[in-house]
């Protein structure tokens, strides 16, 4: 038997040998990337979305029934969501997006028109979401209306002696490394901005800029982390690290199912911001034959009051909304959730854009920076 | 004369025509074909590490209006990262972070691997230094998350304070902070430090600090003066492999940094997050900078010249 040391190998055939398994592995790669679209009447969708739209057994149970497997990535910004729509063309064929970001996604031409019909499902939507006014456009639909929420302020009442009350009460010294909020730029720019009286927190300039600037530098030290996804907030709540969060509707209810302690919410006197999230179909999308069946897949009632119980903010599906409120171990929730209450979504001040985010970006950074 | 004939002589091979079948055309053949087996990496240096630095370089240049990249020339953007306080400020600190940290580094590292090559019999070694180099066969970001767990609240380390009945309620011990980023970068970059400086070691000619202290040198004065220099070249090769993936840093301090433990890189993704990749990418070309001025400095470490002093 030849031992390794007695074997020669000369030059040209570790070259050649180089070159196969190079070649050979390349090879692999491709057909392990395309056999994701090569299944008889389904594939693959590519979503790019949050942590909340979907659960791993809801994508699991879909690919078996509809042949169809939904590829999430994750994003937090949508201003990172957009970018990566841009530079990825077909990439994406599915991407989540807040409000007013729709309408952007279309200016840009970066997502496709659709009929709302051509989503069976839609039909359980409530009537109130198929006709908000940013998911349309003359050609058809932008977006597939899925939930909505207000962002305010969450704290453990064991952990803090005065509750906060308003925006402004959370610079407080008293909160010193107690409170954490996503790392979204623009949201806490607005939420600056909506603190120091501004009308439009999208919309910052100058003076307003500035002032939401000196409410975020006050707020920094009281800020233990911006996290990356929402359901880092959750966590740290969860485990006491944080004791106040500035998240989504349902943070209770998450916090609790993650075994964590009783919390509290306060809406700031101020007013707040919020979001009513909208899947959109991608323009340049690889699969998107594949992306309406894959949708009145994913959207159905069995799937969004799943959703609820683990996310608990509202969502606009009605048949949904009928099963959890009728239900007497959901209905309570349900009901304080406003979960038949889709009209408040359009109270709060809509996210979007920012008309200058080249300054919110700078202005943030510079309070973050060292 | 004879040696003047032969200087102005034109060389045979110019003059005639190359038989195909002579030596001097089967070395020439030679020398092309050595470059092939570079052709692999060429390609891929060149489509993952050339062309993406050429196009940072040109984003750098240029501008962002209303979430569009539009290719009008300015250099506005470096007068921005190299004007404002906060990113100068911030700049310093990732360098000071990145210099502190392989400081450190080092400094643990040269120990270990000098314990490890003199005093721990072969096999026992082996053993070891597959633990040194374990953390490198699990996630990075599980490695990151793991002091998250050792940290924080309800970690390790409050839990032997609680037991030792030290503490009564959780002491927040740097995580979320400055000095919590610089415990996991020497925890995380130590492996690429000791790696290097073991196999330099491990190589080295003890009979040398023998002969140095036979010759009336004490053994403090052998290893400064013998073993030191020749290891000048390892330490520097260490220190280059921990200092450079530390100046781009952007996941360790997002995870245990909090917001006082920022460093350039979590500006530079804020930057491209909100679309100014002019501005990320700016920022991004000043530490490549950074990073080639000490290569050029280092330069004078690498060179083996210094070492044998000849």
């Amino acid at each position: 038997m030849a031992s390794l040391h007695s074997t020669k190998f000369d030059r040209r055939t570790l070259l050649l040998g180089s070159l196969a398994l190079g070649a050979s592995s390349f090879v692999m790669t491709g057909c392990a990337s395309g056999a994701s679209d090569t299944g008889a009447a389904g594939g693959t969708v590519n979503w790019l979305t949050w942590s909340d739209h979907f659960s791993n057994d809801q994508l699991k149970k879909v690919a078996a029934s509809s042949k169809i497997t939904g590829g999430p990535k994750l994003f937090s910004d949508n201003a990172d969501a957009l970018l990566q729509i841009k530079q990825t063309g077909s990439q994406f064929d599915i991407v989540s997006g807040d409000a007013l970001w729709v309408k952007k996604y279309r200016q840009e031409g970066l997502i496709d028109p659709f009929q709302m019909d051509e989503i069976a499902v839609s039909k359980e939507l409530y009537s109130a979401a198929r006709d908000f006014s940013f998911l349309k456009d003359p050609q058809g639909y932008l977006g597939y209306p899925f939930s909505w929420s207000s962002v305010q302020i969450y704290f453990n009442p064991k952990l803090v002696k005065t509750p906060p009350t308003s925006w402004e009460s959370l610079t407080d010294p008293a909160y010193k490394g107690l409170i954490v909020a996503e790392n979204i730029p623009t949201d806490l720019l607005a939420i600056g901005g909506i603190a120091t009286g501004s009308k439009e927190p999208y919309a910052l300039k100058g003076d307003g800029l500035s002032k939401a600037s000196d409410f975020l530098k006050a707020l920094k030290p009281n800020i233990i982390k911006l996290a990356s996804q929402n359901n880092e907030i959750i966590s740290m709540l969860a485990s006491g690290e944080a004791a106040i969060g500035i998240s989504n509707l349902g943070t209770d209810l998450r916090v609790k199912s993650a075994g964590g302690p009783q919390i509290e919410a306060a809406y700031p006197t101020e007013g707040t911001i919020g979001f009513i999230d909208a899947e959109m179909i991608t323009s340049k999308g690889a699969h998107q034959k594949l992306v309406r069946p894959f949708l009145n897949a994913m959207e159905t009632s069995e799937y969004i009051v799943e959703n609820f119980k683990t996310n608990g903010r509202p969502l606009f599906n009605e048949k949904a909304a009928n099963i959890l409120l009728n239900d007497p171990k959901t209905a309570q929730d349900a009901k304080r959730l406003f979960m038949g209450n889709p009209e408040k979504a359009l109270a709060m001040t809509l996210k979007g854009p920012a008309e200058n985010q080249q300054s919110y970006t700078e202005a943030f950074n510079q309070i973050f920076g060292a | 004369m004879a040696t003047l004939e032969t200087a102005t002589r034109v060389p045979d091979s110019e003059t005639r025509p190359v038989n195909p079948r002579s030596g001097v055309a089967r070395r020439e053949r030679r020398n092309w074909r050595q470059y092939v087996g570079f052709t692999p990496a060429a390609i891929v240096f060149g489509i993952f590490f050339i062309a993406p630095l050429c196009l940072i370089v040109v984003y750098s240049f240029w501008q962002t209006k209303d979430y569009n990249l539009v290719p009008e020339f300015t250099t506005k953007n470096y007068e921005t990262i190299t004007t404002t306080d906060t990113y100068i400020k911030t700049l310093g600190k990732t360098i000071l972070m990145a210099l502190l940290a392989t400081a450190t580094t080092l400094a643990i590292a040269f120990p270990f691997c000098y314990w490890l090559v003199r005093y721990v019999p072969p096999r026992l070694q082996r053993v070891l230094f597959l633990l040194v180099i374990l953390p490198f066969w699990t996630s990075y970001l599980l490695r990151v998350y793991a002091w998250v767990a050792i940290l924080g609240d309800h970690g390790a380390i409050n839990v032997l304070l609680k037991n030792l009945g030290l503490t009564d309620e959780p002491v927040r011990l740097f995580l979320y902070d400055t000095p919590g980023v610089f415990i996991v970068l020497v925890y995380l970059y130590f492996p690429f430090a000791a790696l290097t400086l073991y196999s330099s070691l491990d190589r080295f000619d003890w009979s040398l600090l023998r002969a140095g202290v036979d010759l009336g040198a004490s053994p403090m004065r052998s290893l400064v003066t013998i073993l030191l220099p020749q290891m000048k070249l390892a330490m520097v090769t260490a220190g280059i492999f921990v200092f450079i993936p530390i100046l781009g840093e952007y996941v360790a301090p997002e995870i245990v940094g909090g917001t006082n433990g920022v460093l350039m890189g979590n500006l530079i993704a804020n930057f491209f997050k909100g679309y100014l990749l002019p501005l990320g990418s700016a920022a991004s070309v000043l530490i490549a900078l950074v990073i080639l001025v000490l290569l050029v400095l280092f330069r004078k470490g690498l060179d083996t010249k210094d070492i044998y002093g000849s």
